[in-house]
């Protein structure tokens, strides 16, 4: 008796389970999307019939145009579907509308008097790239997606020509947020076929592979995973795209979203996927064996697995000299602490750990605050504070309006308050210090995250003083160890150290020692160069 | 079940530490010290008080930047002076946080000064509360003085302004004469806590200079040192006498010697400086038939910086002249020889053992050591010495031959 | 199995030796000196040796044993109910100077670093960061030690080397003017604080994931820890001599308030505490992650997370209660603790290999085919 109740309880509880997987499927099913009950059928032979399936579907839309037009000595009808300014309109009246009315009519049929699919298709359309395809709903996706859709009467089949647009998108240019001295000028656009072609123009090998994806309900946002075959762990690409294909959205507007939709963790400030802009960072994170999420409509394109380590690492450091690379490195991680600890460090040691200081920079310390009306935790928070709102105001205004708002902030407030005696100069030299010392960082996400963390940690440190500092950097270490970025530990290869992970960590060895790739990524085909290939002098 | 642990485990936890929190903002702003940097401790006549006065500075005396034009507000008020009295230092210090604005602050303390009087009482009740505050350094320097100590205090050196930060300096170069013993807690403590060693603390004087408009300034002095037996203050040494005991020890370093007589060479009296770059020692210890004999050798290395007279080390012809050599290293010797006699005799006269010789002799001997440690101080009063030394010329500066020593025409040339 | 993450052998190397460095940075310089004497260098010389000898026992009762940690073979050799009883001594007194390392760190800040705040709120807090980490599984701990301990050892070589300007080396003459026996009697805690690292040992050795030489790297970490030790010592003891070293209760930290190069580098030893008080940390993580480890195979449960926090409540409350000043401490490690720790350390492996042999328990090996 009981286990028979148990039984029909457990199957009264999964049913809403089911239905709510039912409802789910709804969104993604086509029926709700296109508002017709037809679409998920197959043409019909009835050109009429299909068109107003179309047109039913797209609701009178005036940016989609059905162009009429009758082939050939037969007259017959036809209709091309498409959406003006997705499709290029001069290559559909050349290639299309030309050759269907009026080359067919020069060239002599001979009688032939069924005008099939097989010779519109060979040997009258002009585009390069064509398909048949005869269900509703993918010929709907394609007119979205810019392409043009021929329908013939009497045939079951609609042909895709793909002449979409290349208007509307800016040109390459140099990324904005990557600026470097020496490297490649180029950055990606908004246009994923572009991006694309960026990345195949690098790696021009058969084993680069792409793999496409459609996510949003609505936005119908193309999706493409870039990686290397042979070199990047399958488990890491199928994880990818089982994660990718989990989204179920109505609308992927920038790849920010998907990357908070595959994070490894989702509550942790640390990024643990990479963005970037640049085409060579992608491909040479390719070659690393990393996997790239393009996608459409945003220059930003995502790298997995994403390592800390990689926040604070530039492509010009695999360009420039690899001596100058271990110093900048260095002062790189410096900054990386002064930006995150310097405010607590000097907030704690100025009300905890006066004895820490020499005798005369405690007195030159003590003297700068006399007067002062906040305890120096309150002055460091609102100086932070400060900060971090002139940075947005720079940010969000117009450049020459920006500017003028920094410099009004910086010297007029700046100097102000410490003539007034709001704040000690002392604490102005060390919020610019950890300004500056945060705009090295080249990650934006880790900086966000590091700007953010820095406030808990005064406050930490505010109350239990360098104790409290360290407990902070205790549990941030202890905390990015425990990530994992798809699969690979979040501070490979500083926790657990690895070996050979250890040459592009502090220092980035020559390109003549690089021998390897990193351990995590690239086990699969783990020598990337010869291992001789050290310069010699010339034999004699 | 599971989280019902964590959670309410972690709640306890955060509520505890909420609870302990809100009451523990043990913090103090920088601005809110009062820099303590010298600590005088004077004994009450005819009380077990003490007198302990403090030094603080004015932090804003100091800058000449934030402040502006403070730098001509005259030195007095770039310091605060204060006194108490207590049954402890610590007693007399928070006796003062009652008069001060400012939390009394002795991460910064630099020195402590202890008078005669309360240097004859013993100085370990003295210090014991400088070795378990968590602030305060090892390097901190005891120092005594003849007078009281307040009145060390009282000067306004000309130079610093500020009498602590003129202590930390003398004590910085104290080494360039070596007149002063280098006593700095640490060492102290260090001689406190030992089988037989009597400890010794850097004197301060007050001397007055004179100052531009026939004024005179106060000035503070470091030389010589105060002798303790145990830890009570028995006599002083004089600033030669310090550096004989310093030549014992092996703490001389960096000091100037200069030689008055030469006579059995010179026709006159002439001067030679010699400038020590290393000295180092050697003591030997006996003992027979209750009978102790020490050995001591002491060998420095240094350098020929200044004479008057006209020999030199190298003849007209540059050739060695190894009996004016011979004659200056052994001058040196003698110097070295007749200040640690000096030490030494007058250590005899106090009955203490400030030379560490009880601890090289429990090294050499730990058996003998055992029996005879109570009577140390008498065996070493009656002790046998024998004190040699060397020395070495090893630079003579960048001439070969000096301004005062012949240079004419060498004659048949 | 309620660990699924696995380390490195040189994770396991390094955990052992932080099981037993760490507070004894502090601590083990003034009760060697203070018993020792001028001979107080010798001491971690001496007390390698148990150690090592340790070593191969513990190493011999991995590879019988293998998979199985020492409170689960205690119970494979002993029987159910006796296993139990050895398995819970061990948990215990991993729980015990878990407590005890975590009243060392919280006292040691109230005495040195921050005398104002309640020691209560160092316990709370250190407590929680700990519990965070364990929380978070084997391996994390041993990411912890990598980076965590080398930085410590390093930085205390390099405290030592600054301070060669006030060392004396008269201070470790004469040699054993008072016999051997002082220096045993001071060699008995710091045996015990060795003795540590034999039960990380058995504890670590069946999630270490290529098992290699493992008996190497054990007896290194063993050298390593001596080392360090040793170095502290004989820094401590040149510095302040065999009375004052002896006196004061933290030798290390007044070595690093002496230190003064040329008015650059001074007044560091805040710095270097707090880079201690992270070493510390990171020890006191091995401890309480070990007596969560115990409880857990003790009752066979298939996690141990959910008892992290509980347990750091017990954690706290026996470091809050237990003592009630420092010197109540001291007497405590150096008179009750140590022999306690050294039955627990040296005899109960010891007893556990010769029943196991005796009752022919556990897969027969080979020492030699192995290779050391």
């Amino acid at each position: 008796m009981i286990k028979i109740h148990k039984a029909v309880s457990r199957r009264k509880r999964q049913t809403p389970n089911r239905e709510s997987r039912q409802g789910s499927d709804n969104i993604q099913g086509t029926e709700n999307n296109l508002g017709t009950k037809d679409i998920s059928a197959r043409l019909s032979k009835d050109l009429e019939k299909n068109e107003s399936v179309f047109q039913q579907a797209l609701g009178n839309s005036p940016d989609v145009i059905f162009r009429y037009l009758s082939i050939g000595k037969q007259k017959v009808r036809a209709v091309l579907i498409f959406i003006s300014g997705l499709a290029d309109t001069a290559s559909i009246a050349e290639n299309i509308l030309k050759s269907l009315t009026y080359e067919i009519r020069c060239e002599d049929l001979n009688g032939a008097e069924q005008l099939n699919l097989a010779l519109i298709k060979e040997n009258i359309l002009s585009n390069a790239e064509i398909a048949e395809e005869n269900s509703f709903e993918q010929l709907l996706k394609h007119i979205l997606l810019g392409d043009t859709v021929l329908l013939i009467d009497s045939l079951e089949i609609a042909i895709v020509i793909f002449a979409r647009s290349s208007q509307g998108f800016r040109a390459v240019g140099e990324p904005v947020s990557e600026a470097l001295i020496r490297g490649p000028r180029e950055g990606f656009i908004e246009k994923l076929q572009i991006n694309r072609s960026m990345i195949r123009r690098k790696l021009r090998s058969p084993k680069l592979k792409f793999q496409e994806l459609t996510i949003g309900e609505i936005s119908q946002t193309q999706v493409c995973i870039s990686y290397l075959d042979g070199i990047a762990d399958k488990q890491l690409v199928s994880e990818v795209l089982e994660r990718l294909s989990r989204i179920k959205i109505d609308g992927i507007l920038e790849s920010g979203y998907i990357e908070e939709l595959i994070q490894d963790a989702p509550y942790s400030p640390f990024p643990t996927v990479r963005t970037t802009e640049r085409p060579d960072t992608v491909a040479a994170c390719l070659l690393e064996g990393k996997v790239a999420i393009l996608v459409d409509g945003t220059p930003y394109v995502i790298v997995v697995p994403g390592t800390f380590i990689e926040f604070l690492q530039v492509n010009e450091d695999y360009y420039q000299s690899y001596i100058f690379v271990l110093g900048i490195r260095i002062l790189r991680y410096l900054s990386f602490f002064i930006t995150l600890f310097l405010p607590s460090m000097y907030v704690a040691i100025l009300t905890f750990h006066q004895e820490m200081l020499p005798s005369t920079l405690a007195l030159s310390l003590s003297a700068t605050r006399q007067g002062i009306p906040f305890p120096a935790f309150v002055e460091a928070l609102i100086m932070e504070v400060a900060f971090e709102i002139l940075r947005e105001a720079g940010l969000r205004l117009p450049r020459p309006v920006g500017q003028s708002v920094s410099i009004v902030g910086a010297l007029v407030i700046g100097d102000a308050a410490v003539k007034a005696g709001l704040v000690s100069p002392a604490m102005v030299i060390i919020v610019a210090t950890t300004a500056i010392a945060s705009f090295t960082i080249p990650g934006f996400s880790l900086g966000l995250a590091i700007r953010l963390l820095r406030f808990p940690i005064m406050i930490l440190s505010a109350s239990l003083g360098l104790y409290g500092l360290i407990v902070a950097g205790f549990a941030l270490f202890v905390h990015m160890s425990t990530l994992r970025s798809f699969g690979v530990p979040y501070l490979a290869p500083i926790a657990p150290a690895n070996w050979p992970g250890q040459k592009d960590v502090f220092l980035r060895a020559p390109w003549w020692a690089m021998t390897t790739r990193p351990l995590d990524t690239g086990h699969q085909d783990f020598m990337r160069e010869k291992t001789d290939l050290k310069p010699q002098k010339p034999k004699e | 079940m599971n989280k019902f642990f964590v959670r309410s485990s972690l709640l306890v936890l955060s509520l505890l530490l909420v609870v302990q929190l809100s009451g523990c903002w043990s913090r103090r702003e920088i601005n809110q010290l009062g820099f303590v940097g010298a600590i005088a401790i004077d004994a009450i006549e005819d009380s077990d008080l003490l007198e302990v006065t403090v030094q603080l500075i004015r932090p804003e005396a100091l800058s000449s930047g934030a402040g502006g034009g403070s730098s001509d507000s005259g030195s007095k008020e770039r310091i605060w002076l204060v006194s108490a009295k207590g049954a402890t230092v610590s007693d007399a210090i928070s006796e003062l946080n009652t008069i001060s604005g400012d939390f009394l602050f002795v991460g910064q303390l630099t020195s402590v000064i202890i008078g005669e009087e309360a240097a004859k009482r013993g100085v370990k009740k003295l210090l014991d509360v400088f070795d378990r505050l968590p602030q305060l350094r090892r390097t901190i320097w005891i120092t005594v003085t003849k007078s009281k100590a307040k009145t060390i205090l009282e000067t306004t050196p000309s130079l610093a302004g500020v009498p602590s930060l003129t202590i930390e300096g003398l004590f910085r170069y104290r080494g360039e004469n070596s007149l002063a013993y280098p006593s700095n807690l640490n060492n102290m403590l260090i001689a406190l806590s030992s089988r037989s060693t009597s400890p010794v603390a850097a004197r301060l004087t007050v001397v007055s200079s004179e100052a531009g408009e026939g004024e005179n300034s106060q000035e503070i002095k470091l030389e010589g040192s105060g002798v303790f037996k145990g830890d009570q203050l028995v006599g002083w040494f004089d600033g030669s006498e310090t550096r004989g005991l310093l030549w014992i020890t092996g703490k001389a370093k960096h000091t100037t010697l200069t030689i008055a007589k030469l006579d059995e060479l010179e026709e006159k009296q002439k001067y030679v400086s010699f400038y020590i770059l290393t000295a180092s020692k050697k003591i030997h210890t006996e003992l027979k038939d209750q009978k102790l004999s020490i050995k001591i050798k002491i060998t420095c290395q240094c350098t020929l910086i200044e004479q008057t007279g006209s020999r030199d080390m190298l003849t007209r012809e540059l050739k060695l002249d190894r009996e004016t050599i011979d004659a200056f290293e052994s001058a040196i010797a003698s110097q070295i020889k007749e200040e640690t006699w000096a030490a030494l005799l007058k250590a005899r006269q106090y009955q203490t053992d400030v030379f560490g010789i009880g601890e090289r002799f429990y090294i050499e001997h730990p058996q003998q050591f055992k029996e005879i440690q109570k009577d140390w101080p008498q065996l070493l009063a009656d002790a046998d010495f024998e004190i040699s030394a060397a020395a070495r010329i090893r630079r003579v500066g960048l001439i070969n031959r000096s301004i005062n020593a012949q240079i004419q025409e060498i004659p048949g040339l | 199995m309620p660990e699924k993450g696995r380390i490195s052998l040189g994770q396991a190397a390094i955990i052992a030796s932080s099981f037993a460095l760490g507070t004894g940075i502090f601590v083990l310089p003034a009760f060697e000196i203070n018993w020792a004497r001028e001979d107080a260098w010798l001491i971690q010389v001496l007390v390698t040796f148990p150690s090592l000898i340790l070593v191969f026992i513990v190493d011999k009762l991995g590879r019988k044993f293998p998979g199985q940690t020492i409170i689960q073979y205690s119970e494979t050799i002993l029987g159910k109910y006796l296993g139990k009883v050895f398995g819970f001594a061990v948990t215990l007194f991993f729980f015990w100077t878990g407590s005890v390392i975590l009243y060392e760190l919280a006292a040691f800040l109230v005495s040195a670093v921050i005398p104002e705040t309640p020691m209560m709120v160092f316990l709370i807090v250190s407590g929680l960061l700990i519990a965070y980490t364990v929380y978070n599984g084997l391996e994390t701990i041993g990411r912890l030690h990598v980076w965590f301990i080398p930085i410590t050892v390093f930085s205390l070589i390099f405290i030592v080397l600054l301070a060669c300007k006030e060392m004396n080396l008269n201070y470790f003459q004469p040699f054993l003017a008072n016999g051997i026996a002082p220096v045993i009697r001071g060699a008995r805690t710091s045996n015990s604080y060795h003795g540590c690292m034999i039960l990380a040992m058995a504890m670590l050795t069946p999630y270490i994931n290529k098992p290699g030489k493992i008996r190497k790297s054990y007896i290194y970490a063993v050298i390593v820890c001596s080392l360090v030790y040793g170095i502290n010592t004989v820094g401590c003891l040149a510095v302040f001599g065999p009375f004052e070293g002896g006196r004061v209760s933290m030798p290390t930290i007044e070595l690093v308030k002496m230190i003064n190069i040329a008015d650059i580098i001074q007044r560091i030893e805040v710095l270097l505490i707090l880079n201690w008080v992270g070493a510390v940390f990171t020890m006191s993580t091995a401890w309480f992650y070990f007596s969560v480890l115990g409880t857990a195979q003790l009752f066979n449960l298939k996690k141990y997370q959910f008892l992290v926090f509980p347990m750091i409540l017990g954690y706290i409350g026996v470091a809050a209660l237990n003592y009630r000043s420092y010197p109540v401490f001291v007497d405590y490690i150096d008179r009750i603790w140590a022999p306690y720790a050294a039955v627990h350390e040296f005899l109960l492996p010891a007893f556990l290999l010769l029943v196991a042999i005796i009752r022919r328990r556990g897969i027969k090996t080979d020492t030699k085919s192995q290779g050391v």
